[in-house]
């Protein structure tokens, strides 16, 4: 594609046209408006729009303004995938142009330039592909991507003959810090060297002053930041929750024990105590226990008041078996139960222990008790930790994710004329 | 963070807080305040057969 810029102005020679009232296009420096560009084949306004940027935006780049002129969408065929990129022409009056490749969300700007001598040829780039290594401007250059490619549709007024089915190949390159792209077309198969930089959202927001989508970044920046400061916050709750759930699920003090041979526990129970507890309010622990082996018993623990009223209880079937499957020897067992109780009042208890031998190897075991206190509820904190651990994973991939429309997207088209 | 980040965060801090004292004091906690029927009933069911501990447990080839 020959870049050069041609029909200027009558009155002031500046090459570059903005969209004026009633589809008419006038001259950016001085207002004359001019007769549509000599061109077939441009499109007439129903090219839909992947970015903020407009037909008759102004750029300031540089120092230099430039007028968004026009814009070329392409498209490749590749792998049965087809994909489609867009460029906006962006001109200074006097014919000095940019192009601002808008690809898959990324931006990137560049300026025409010749290179040094030495830089590849036409044909040096028949072998181009993605990690081949050249030699531009005396950087080492890395390509990043190649390929033949097809204008789609034009729409605006580009000032040299571009129009849809044109083809011509690309070589993307990398290095030094810098990006460079070589185009071949034509039939001549002649070079046209670009260089330029990656620009981010409000890089290009900001070259053409759009402030209200500079603001709304800021605005979703700091939404972000919220978000993930909450998120944050969730998750050193959750590790607080979460440790306390560990350390709830650990022992406390023991202030009351004691055990009996299965067998020795008659029908009516073994009682224990008293034991004085004093902690009351507070959450103490009952455990019951055995060291049964290839047996089960059906076990009991209840705490009781001195004419034997049950107040509380933990019981449980606990058995302990070995085997051998496919895998080879197994062990499983249940040996304990235990209960969480709020002790009403301070003042003695009595401890009750029964035993329900489901075998009879079960007789020849023990079981055991324990009153612990100082002990915390695990449950709450469990169940809090856990829940706290997912709001702050939501809010904190949410906050870095930024995931949120952006204004523009809900913006009309300015170029007003063209269309495909 | 936003206002509404705010009293999110600060909600949260006062529901850590509240579920540190309900796990302390054992809030919602079966209490030794009264006896407790089901205790008994519980072991009765047992040496009955009646109710759901006997043949319960995942034991012996089960």
């Amino acid at each position: 594609m020959n870049r050069q810029p041609q029909h200027p102005c009558p009155t002031c020679h500046g090459f570059a046209r903005v969209p004026v009232a009633d589809r008419q296009f006038a001259c950016a420096r001085c207002g004359t408006v001019l007769p549509p560009l000599p061109y077939v084949g441009r499109g007439r306004g129903n090219l839909s729009h992947l970015s903020p940027v407009r037909i008759g935006m102004k750029a300031r780049i540089g120092g230099k303004e430039f007028h968004c002129v026009g814009r070329i969408r392409y498209v490749q065929a590749e792998d049965d995938e087809t994909y489609y990129w867009e460029e906006w022409v962006l001109l200074n009056p006097d014919g000095d142009a940019r192009y601002l490749e808008f690809d898959e969300g990324k931006w990137t700007l560049s300026e025409p330039f010749q290179p040094a001598p030495g830089a590849p040829s036409a044909g040096e780039f028949s072998i181009a592909a993605e990690g081949v290594r050249y030699t531009v401007d005396g950087l080492s250059v890395t390509v990043t991507d190649a390929g033949a490619c097809q204008v789609k549709t034009v729409e605006g007024e580009i000032p040299w003959p571009v129009a849809p089915g044109d083809r011509l190949r690309y070589v993307d390159m990398e290095g030094g810090g810098g990006f460079f792209s070589a185009e071949i077309g034509g039939d001549d198969g002649a070079v046209e060297w670009f260089r330029g930089r990656r620009l981010d959202d409000r890089a290009v927001y900001t070259l053409f002053d759009l402030r209200e989508l500079i603001a709304d970044l800021d605005r979703r920046a700091a939404a972000a930041r919220s978000r993930r400061s909450f998120g944050l916050l969730c998750l050193a709750v959750a590790l607080a929750a979460l440790i306390g759930w560990g350390v709830a699920r650990g022992r406390g003090r023991v202030v009351a024990q004691g055990s009996a041979a299965i067998a020795n526990v008659p029908q009516e129970g073994t009682r224990f105590g008293p034991y004085r507890l004093t902690a009351a309010g507070r959450v103490h622990r009952l455990r019951v226990s055995s060291n049964l082996s290839q047996s089960a018993a059906w076990v009991q623990a209840v705490i009781e008041t001195e004419d034997a009223g049950e107040l509380f209880d933990t019981a449980g079937e606990l058995w302990d078996e070995t085997g051998y499957d496919d895998e080879g020897r197994w062990h499983e067992y249940r040996l304990q139960s235990q209960s969480d109780f709020r002790l009403a009042r301070e003042g003695d208890v009595y401890v009750r222990v029964y035993a329900e031998p489901d075998t009879a190897a079960a007789a020849a075991g023990t079981v055991s008790f324990a009153i612990e206190e100082g002990v915390l509820y695990p449950t709450y904190l469990g169940s809090f930790g856990a829940l706290s651990l997912v709001l702050g994973c939501v809010f904190f991939l949410t906050g870095a994710a930024g995931a949120t429309q952006q204004t523009w997207q809900g913006m009309g088209s300015r170029g007003g004329a063209a269309g495909s | 963070m936003s206002p509404g980040h705010r009293i999110g965060a600060a909600v949260l801090l006062a529901l850590l807080a509240v579920t540190w004292l309900a796990s302390v004091y054992g809030w919602g906690l079966r209490s030794t305040a009264v006896a407790d029927a089901r205790i008994r009933e519980k072991r009765r069911s047992v040496r009955t057969g009646s109710g759901g501990y006997h043949g319960g447990g995942p034991r012996f080839g089960k």
